[in-house]
């Protein structure tokens, strides 16, 4: 015993000292994925992009989800008033063109699962509601909301 | 003004007939006694004559009577019923523009082109038309019953940069956060009867219009009790002097009963039943539903197997445009078109039609409808005719077979045909005409070949995000609809299998990542039976040990069969279904190599669900049918199911850009800048016998065939067959490159491209991959495990 505690010791005593010239891993997330030199894509909104190395060009690491234009937030207002009005087929036609506007707007889709929840249809509500959750990124707010509206439609089910 | 003329015409005919009746009851009431004496002397020869023709007439009386009965009835129940079998309007998807859409000048000019909108040059103050500038357009669009509601027609100005809308200014000044264009109608559901017509009412129609037609046809319209009695004399005059028929005396009403309820014979039987039913329609019915009927009944062209009928249609038919915008030339163009459609036809007799058209126009003037100055002006304005429509039921066939086929899950096919629905569909015009003429273009280049030759394609696009099909081609003649191969063609897919072989392994992290090493080694299978199964790389070539992301890139049959066989075909089959495809073949090792058939719909559905972030998307060609009114019957909206988590979607997905980057689509990038990130597959069959690509952008996934009808081989790869018609396309498609959000238990890893052990960024040959959190390799490769000889030492001694 006495000697497995003086081997992490030691060893602990020797990563602090080497950790600085310790060569490229093992932290390859850190080390493949410089924050520091954001990329600009064609996005409805500028995004937070990483790439993960200069070699060749890679598909831009997207971990922000991109803001709502405002067209979409139309439709979204409208849709809900629909919605409050018990016009549950107009409120999704108003999001389906809100999705035609934002198709990666995980906001769209949590909308969508809140009409399809009062209009009855909780299989379809669930479905779209873990889509908007997938959607969510590094918003951890949104996905709070989200999964909270998961929950409620999964005890209604 | 009908029924107080009428009515008391039909009542004292009745009192004659009474009265008749009752004289003769009294006349047979008293010969009674002569007959039971001998009659003294014969009556004369006069009064037999009187007694027999007065008996005729009773009896002439009453079949008139009843025949007159039976007319009413018959006018009645089919002006209460339905007076036309409507087919169902199919309608392109409506374009929507907001800031920030991409959209160039370009593309909107097309549009509104296409729409029948007209350019002018100043403000557009006139519904459907546009003035445009170097960097802006402002709109009069036209009031249009969408699926979610009717929208009034309004001005506004849409501003560009660099194919981007920047802004949109309202009439007032207003910034708008958005607005639409009224779809583009496509085609028709049509009866066997192929009558085409689009109904309008009368405060649609412009006042000149009616106006002019009631000066040409019917000057007493407004006055006569169905039959214009003038007219007639009218018209025997002028007959008489000119020693020809070349004028007739019907009216409108008359001319409406011959059409909705008559033949087109010329015999007096039909004239008389026409004058009976001309009366009786009035007298049910008030001039202005007799008016709005004949506008909507009048045969006004024939475009192929279809007959053009009522100004609704034909508006649309020569003119491209709503009834409601049509200018007076156009009205007096359509008015002269009712006296002989198939001799007037301006487009086969352009000075003929003119020449009618202005004498209508004259005719406006001296009616003083319009100034002697107005109509001048109005004559030396040319016929401004749409080129004529080359559609038979649609100009898009193969697309409408989808729309079809979809509607047939919840349509009768007879109520599509005459209930005069209005389907919404999901097509996008400019799509589909830059789909078909990469299609065609590249199919014209391969068939120089001689081995090509007779070879034909199919393609169909989708939206990436919500599965609708933007596209449909489903041959090398795209207006013809005969066999829709995108639709129909089942096919081989080749290594179009193959994502669905490795998406399997992927779902098990723990045991397969990117980085998972394979052996591309011969092998050879014995079965029972005596057959044998051995596999080989298309250039022949073994690589020996590789990494399941180069062996997917490269396309790589040995790796990729030993890999199916070790994950079972059974379980591949499974992912198959999984992901919305029919397997109904038996699970023979070869299936790993894509020797199953789908038709290129089929693979769209896989392709759709494969790279949707883990969540199934129906492929769908309809967003809405409302009735004709307006009124909502199905919406046909977003649905999904999740099918995998998402961070094994992602990683698949990771995999096909690498296909493109390095693998067998990488002409793409000899063609396309280095940070334009895509995905795809290829495919190739057995002695080239079908060349497939499967690719996609951020917005939009297509899907492309090429193969000949009679299975023969080509000369064609899924490289330099299908990919090349798929790059033609996308050069023409906004470049929106594809980045899904990355899930965040996704994390990268720098990793040796051969081995997959784990590398670092400076290491050579090091690749970055991504791997769901905790499958990151473990073992090291050389360049990682260097330091100096302490640190060496130290990792040996804790790995002890």
């Amino acid at each position: 015993m006495r000697n497995i505690l003086g081997k992490y010791t030691a060893v602990l005593l020797l990563f602090f000292w080497l950790g600085g010239c310790a060569g490229p891993h093992p932290k390859p997330e850190q080390a493949s994925t410089p924050k520091s030199s954001p990329a600009v894509i064609e996005q409805p909104t500028p995004v937070e992009l990483e790439k993960p190395g200069p070699a060749q060009p890679k598909p831009p690491v997207v971990r922000q989800r991109p803001a709502l234009p405002p067209a979409a937030k139309n439709f979204i207002s409208q849709a809900r008033a629909a919605k409050a009005a018990g016009n549950y087929q107009r409120a999704l036609l108003l999001l389906d063109r809100a999705q035609r506007v934002a198709p990666k707007s995980a906001e769209v889709y949590l909308e969508m699962a809140r009409v399809q929840k009062v209009a009855g249809n909780l299989t379809q509500a669930e479905q779209l509601c873990l889509k908007a959750v997938s959607l969510s990124a590094s918003d951890k707010q949104f996905r709070r909301v989200a999964n909270r509206e998961l929950a409620y439609i999964r005890n209604a089910m | 003004m009908s029924k107080p003329t009428g009515k008391p015409r039909s009542s004292s005919a009745g009192k004659t007939a009474s009265s008749k009746s009752d004289s003769s009851a009294k006349k047979s009431a008293k010969s009674k006694p002569k007959k039971r004496k001998p009659a003294k002397s014969k009556p004369s020869l006069l009064r037999r004559l009187l007694g027999f023709t007065l008996k005729l007439s009773i009896v002439c009386a009453i079949v008139l009577g009843l025949w007159t009965i039976h007319l009413d009835a018959t006018v009645r129940a089919k002006f209460e019923g339905k007076r036309w079998q409507l087919p169902a309007q199919v309608y392109a998807r409506t374009l929507e523009m907001f800031p920030e859409a991409r959209l160039s000048r370009t593309d909107l000019i097309a549009e509104l082109r296409q729409l029948g909108y007209r350019k002018v040059s100043s403000r557009p103050v006139k519904a459907a038309t546009y003035q445009e500038s170097s960097n802006w357009v402002a709109i009069h669009s036209k009031a249009f019953r969408f699926a979610d509601g009717l929208q009034q027609g309004q001005m506004f100005r849409i501003e560009f940069a660099a194919d981007r809308i920047t802004r949109i200014i309202d009439a007032a000044g207003g910034e708008l956060s958005w607005v639409r264009m009224e779809p583009l109608r496509i085609g028709g559901i049509y009866p066997a009867i192929k009558e085409d017509r689009i109904l309008v009412n009368l405060q649609q129609v412009p006042a000149t219009l009616i106006e002019a037609l009631i000066a040409i046809e019917d000057k007493d319209f407004y006055s006569h009790f169905g039959i214009s009695l003038k007219a007639i004399a009218r018209a025997f005059v002028v007959n008489m002097k000119a020693g020809r028929v070349v004028q007739g005396g019907s009216t409108l009403t008359q001319q409406l009963v011959k059409n909705f309820y008559l033949d087109q014979r010329q015999t007096l039987w039909r004239k008389a039943n026409e004058a009976i039913m001309a009366m009786l329609l009035e007298w049910h019915y008030s001039k202005e539903e007799v008016l709005e009927t004949y506008l909507n009944e009048i045969f006004l062209g024939q475009a192929g197997e279809r007959a053009i009928h009522g100004i609704g249609m034909a508006s649309q038919f020569y003119f491209g445009k709503d009834v409601e915008s049509l200018e007076a030339e156009e009205s007096a163009l359509l008015v002269a078109l009712v006296k002989g459609a198939s001799y007037y036809n301006p487009r086969r007799h352009p000075a003929r039609a003119k020449q009618r058209r202005d004498l209508v126009i004259s005719e406006l003037a001296k009616s003083n409808i319009i100034s002697p100055a107005e109509a001048d002006r109005v004559q030396s304005r040319a016929l401004g005719l749409i080129p004529k429509p080359t559609f038979s039921d649609s100009r898009y066939p193969a697309f409408l077979d989808l729309v079809k086929r979809q509607l047939a899950q919840d349509y009768r096919q007879a109520d599509l045909q005459t209930e005069g629905l209005r389907i919404f569909t999901t097509l996008d015009p400019g799509i589909q005409n830059a789909a078909e003429a990469a299609l065609l273009s590249t199919i014209n280049d391969r068939t120089q070949s001689k081995a090509n030759k007779g070879l034909q394609g199919a393609l169909i696009s989708t939206s990436v995000d919500s599965g609708e099909v933007l596209a449909v081609v489903g041959g090398n003649d795209p207006r013809y609809a005969g066999f829709n191969r995108a639709l129909e063609a089942d096919r081989q897919i080749g290594s179009l299998i193959k994502p669905f072989v490795y998406l399997t392994a992927l779902n098990d992290p723990k045991k397969y990542t990117l980085a998972t090493s394979l052996q591309d080694e011969p092998f050879r299978l014995q079965f029972e039976n005596g057959d044998h199964w051995e596999p080989q790389n298309y250039s022949g070539e073994t690589v020996g040990e590789v990494i399941l992301q180069r062996a997917l890139s490269d396309s790589l049959n040995l790796a990729t069969a030993r890999l199916g066989l070790e994950l079972e075909v059974a379980n591949v089959f499974k992912t198959l279904r999984r992901f919305g495809a029919t397997v109904d073949v038996p699970p023979y090792p070869s299936v790993l190599l894509g020797a199953i058939s789908y038709t290129p719909l089929e693979v769209t559905a896989l392709y759709q669900n494969l790279i949707s972030g883990g969540f199934q998307v129906p492929v769908r060609a309809i967003r809405a049918v409302t009735r004709s009114d307006g009124e909502l019957l199905t919406r046909y909206g977003f649905e999904t199911a999740q099918v995998m988590s998402q961070e094994v979607a992602f990683i698949s997905q990771y995999a096909l850009y690498d296909v493109m980057r390095n693998g067998t689509g990488k002409r793409f990038y000899q063609r396309f800048s280095e940070d334009y990130f895509v995905g795809g597959k290829t495919g190739t069959t057995d002695n080239y016998r079908d060349s497939w690509f499967v690719g996609f952008n951020g917005d939009i996934l297509t899907t492309v065939w090429m193969g000949k009808d009679d299975n023969q081989p080509t000369n064609l790869t899924g490289a330099s067959g299908a990919l090349e018609a798929w790059i033609r396309l996308y050069r023409h498609l906004p470049k929106v490159a594809y980045t899904p959000v990355t899930p965040e238990a996704v994390e990268w890893a720098w990793v040796d491209g051969k081995t997959g052990e784990l590398s670092a960024e400076n290491c050579e040959g090091a690749i970055a991959l991504p791997f769901v959190d905790g499958s990151v390799p473990t073992s090291r490769s050389a360049c990682v495990d260097r330091g100096n000889y302490l640190q060496r030492w130290l990792r040996r001694w804790w790995s002890s």
